[in-house]
């Protein structure tokens, strides 16, 4: 009787799992990608990622799939894990309970040859008499304690690399170290569960960059008490959250908080690969709210509710400021939270991703010709602490 | 196609039970026809190339058997050894080729100073055993201890039945002749299967793939200078208990497969790591290879009823063939041997009735067994020796470090369960009283246990198939 029961029971699970509206159109993508892989790859290659990628799928739609991630979670916290190893990343819960992605350590020769690229970038913007400044945005953990069992070397990889860049006499912000001399904890200024900054931390990095630039401004932009802070409470799991289920820290998902100006704005947000075009206030051009209408864990990313996302090219134009200056930021998703607000104290805002990725519309852009291109007053350079991703460095 | 996947818990399995019971349930041979279909199907999914390398190995398999069976009424001997050797030939033709090529190749290189002209071969999952699955047909028949298959079908089910194929146990055909042509399922058989196959599951996603991460990690450290001693026995034991949880999971899900399609698989492990001497090891520890090298090697070379010399030399074949089945490197003719001596020191000291304390004769065993299991893991010799000099101190960053005290105190909870579940305790917590009660109980753990794997495989936790070399 007992066996009864268990396969009933467990018959309602996988019947129930298979009750999802995208599991079905999901498979029947990968067998549209599958026939047209096989005329591309051939049968066996396509074959191979079919079946691939039909597990992955299954696995993402099931009906479940987040009581499920969050069941794991919670039994890797009762047996005592700490440290869970995926293909991509490995995610730690410090001591403190947040967590943590491990880096290991990088080669001095890498770093060198990102030094230099960046001091040729540094002349390229002084050649079409542009300011330059490098700006290393802080990397979560810098005062977190981990398991003795695993070694970070992001912090100390930044702290070579900042050296390497001093040496070469190229203009450099360290927001690591004014966090530091300004008492700011990890834990104040990031979220949780996801490897990025808390969005408010974007609009004191603007002030700490316009104020090492001597950009003229008017201090009431970039004060936080001239914004409205709308908290969304339990809304977010970040990137690391989401790979090892919402239960594996102490504190849930994070509250994620949208910041919108008090005062009067008047943007224009362009993104010439796309052919998009944004016009309106501060809400309808750099922020893309759509991300926040639903609550949903596992498929959404709030986070890139501030600029919208990793994008080419972005271009912000501020109506309020027309004689402003103009600036290129090269960047990466760290600068999602900075250039809404650093937007509102210039007069023109290029923002450029040089990564390659695949999910990127347009080619990979040549720095010296955008900036003889663009004639900026100010270029920077705004990498969260050290990327791992060389091409991140191949400004050319 | 693994068992443990969505694709196969929720698609496969499911489809393939449904059309079993609900469209072919009355015709026999529809039945095998839709089993031995689903099978290729299933062996197909993650090896679609290889297909035909089974298929091929059907046919000539079920060929041989039919010769042997025509010299058997003729009364011919030198029929029935010729197809025997032409069984050998082809099934351990095949087996050399896609294996040991390549590695012989490399030996041939070393020593004549040459460079390798034979391209990689991709070994076919499962390759091990089906072709002794394969062998053991026509060696039944040749024995009398099965009915000869005129219906290559049943010859292809029996190779090819999904539940055993890709990872045993090695259904020897014997075991199943009967059940292939007559088999009775019934509901006590079916979900009493599936039971089976959930706790096989959870041997599997829960406690092999967790012990996989931190033995992985105490390997990936060996090579470097940060591997303490600590820290390189905990490796080692996470190891003992991946394998042992890997292996007898996969063989649990096997077993109860079969029995849900009516089939009667022998056990495949009785709890080795309970064992007092390395004999009583093998008898416990995947018990299929260790019975089919037994009565097809072992006892035609004449066992143990030979003077020692000979003894001695029989114990020699039948462990170094157990050793290089494993895979095609050295590692494993090294970790195949170390047991053929420990087995020769047992049987020829009759170790068995030394008056020492169990106690000791446990610990004797384990040593020697989490060796085994270190050189069975190390990609060469060189590996192996230097993560047991690691173990025993003679190399290595200390007696212990802050990545032991942290991976240990991690794992704590999970070597505590590891421990329990290795050893027939848990066994006796199945043997609750039945009765409503107990078996509401039963059955909410064992969903339990259903729910948390699946919860495991969503979170695309570590899962790595260790039968890449078989």
């Amino acid at each position: 009787m007992k066996h009864i029961f268990v396969f009933v029971l467990s018959a309602v699970i996988i019947v129930g799992g298979l009750c999802s509206e995208n599991l079905r159109e999901q498979l029947q993508n990968d067998f549209s990608v599958f026939k047209t892989d096989t005329a591309e790859k051939g049968v066996f290659d396509a074959f191979d990622t079919f079946t691939d990628n039909t597990e992955k799928t299954v696995i993402s739609n099931l009906s479940y799939h987040d009581w499920a991630m969050n069941a794991y979670s919670t039994f890797n916290r009762l047996i005592g894990t700490r440290v869970v190893v995926k293909d991509d990343i490995t995610v730690v819960r410090a001591d403190n309970g947040y967590l943590g992605s491990m880096r290991g350590k990088a080669e001095n020769n890498t770093l060198e040859s990102y030094a230099e690229n960046v001091s040729k970038l540094y002349a390229d913007a002084k050649d079409n008499g542009a300011e330059f400044l490098y700006v290393m945005a802080p990397m979560k953990g810098y005062d977190f304690s981990y398991p003795p069992n695993v070694t970070d070397y992001t912090i100390s990889n930044c702290y070579r690399f900042s050296e390497m860049i001093k040496s070469r006499n190229i203009p450099f912000l360290s927001l690591i170290e004014t966090a530091a001399d300004e008492e700011i904890t990890a834990e104040e200024m990031f979220f949780v569960t996801d490897h990025h900054w808390k969005p408010r931390w974007g609009l004191w990095a603007s002030e700490r960059i316009s104020n090492r630039l001597d950009v003229k401004y008017d201090k009431a932009i970039l004060d936080i008490d001239n914004y409205n802070i709308e908290t969304y409470e339990d809304w977010f799991l970040g990137s690391q959250g989401k790979k090892v289920g919402i239960n594996f820290t102490p504190y849930g998902a994070d509250d994620f908080e949208v910041i919108t100006p008090k005062f009067e704005t008047s943007l224009t947000e362009k993104q010439p690969y796309k052919n998009s075009v944004r016009e309106g206030d501060f809400t309808e051009t750099v922020l893309y709210m759509n991300n926040m209408e639903v609550k949903d864990h596992y498929s959404l990313n709030p986070y890139v509710t501030y600029s919208g996302g990793d994008f080419r090219e972005q271009i912000i134009i501020n109506h309020k400021n027309p004689d402003g200056k103009k600036i290129v930021i090269i960047r990466d998703s760290y600068a999602c939270a900075l250039v809404p607000f650093l937007s509102l104290v210039m007069g023109e805002t290029y923002v450029v991703d040089i990564r390659e990725n695949s999910g990127y519309v347009g080619d990979k852009l040549k720095m010296s010709e955008y900036i003889q291109k663009i004639k900026p007053d100010y270029v920077i350079v705004f990498y969260s602490g050290l990327s791992d991703s060389k091409d991140l460095f191949e400004f050319e | 196609m693994l068992f443990s996947s969505t694709i196969f818990i929720y698609f496969f399995l499911p489809i393939v039970i449904m059309a079993y019971y609900l469209l072919f349930y009355r015709s026999l041979f529809l039945k095998n026809l839709f089993l031995f279909a689903a099978s290729i199907f299933f062996y197909g999914w993650g090896e679609p190339k290889f297909v035909l390398v089974m298929m091929l190995s059907i046919i000539v398999n079920w060929f041989f058997g039919l010769m042997v069976d025509r010299a058997k009424r003729k009364g011919s001997k030198i029929g029935i050894r010729l197809a025997i050797i032409a069984t050998c030939i082809f099934d351990l033709g095949l087996l050399f080729v896609f294996k040991y090529l390549n590695f012989a190749e490399s030996i041939i290189c070393s020593i004549f100073g040459t460079s390798p002209v034979i391209s990689k071969i991709v070994l076919p999952i499962g390759i091990s055993f089906f072709t002794f699955q394969a062998m053991s047909y026509v060696l039944d028949v040749a024995r009398g201890k099965g009915e000869v298959q005129k219906n290559i079908l049943n010859v292809g089910l029996y190779i090819a039945f999904f539940p055993q194929l890709i990872a045993g146990p090695i259904v020897r055909y014997e075991t199943v002749a009967y059940e292939i042509k007559n088999r009775r399922e019934n509901t006590e058989d079916f979900f009493g299967g599936f039971s089976r196959f959930i706790i096989g599951l959870g041997k599997k996603v829960i406690l092999s793939n967790n012990f996989a991460l931190l033995a992985d990690k105490a390997f990936e450290l060996a090579p470097t200078d940060e591997l303490s001693t600590a820290m390189a026995w905990l490796g080692a034991i996470a190891y003992t208990f991946q394998i042992f949880f890997d292996f007898s999971g996969y063989s649990d899900m096997a077993i109860g497969l079969g029995k849900m399609f009516g089939f009667h698989f022998l056990e495949n492990f009785d709890y080795p790591y309970i064992s007092h001497s390395i004999t009583e090891f093998w008898r416990r520890w995947h018990i299929s290879l260790g019975s089919w090298f037994r009565d097809y090697v072992y006892f035609p070379l004449g066992g143990s009823r030979v003077k020692k010399p000979r003894l001695v030399l029989n114990l020699f074949a039948v462990w170094a063939l157990t050793g290089i089945w494993h895979g095609a490197n050295w590692t494993f003719l090294v970790w195949g041997l170390m047991y053929f001596v420990l087995l020769c020191f047992e049987k020829l000291s009759g170790f068995n009735n030394w008056k020492i304390p169990n106690l000791l004769k446990w610990l004797y065993t384990m040593l020697f067994v989490i060796l085994g299991w270190v050189i069975f893991r190390a990609d060469s010799i060189s590996d192996a020796m230097g993560y047991i000099g690691i173990m025993f101190g003679i190399t290595g960053a200390g007696l212990a470090d802050g990545i032991f005290t942290g991976y240990f105190t991690q794992s704590f909870v999970l070597l505590a369960i590891g421990a329990i579940c290795s050893t027939p305790a848990t066994k006796q917590l199945t043997r609750i009283k039945s009765g409503f009660v107990g078996d509401v109980i039963y059955a909410v753990a064992l969903t339990a246990l259903f729910a948390l794997c699946i919860s495991g495989l969503v979170s695309n936790s570590y899962n790595p198939f260790i039968y890449f070399n078989f």
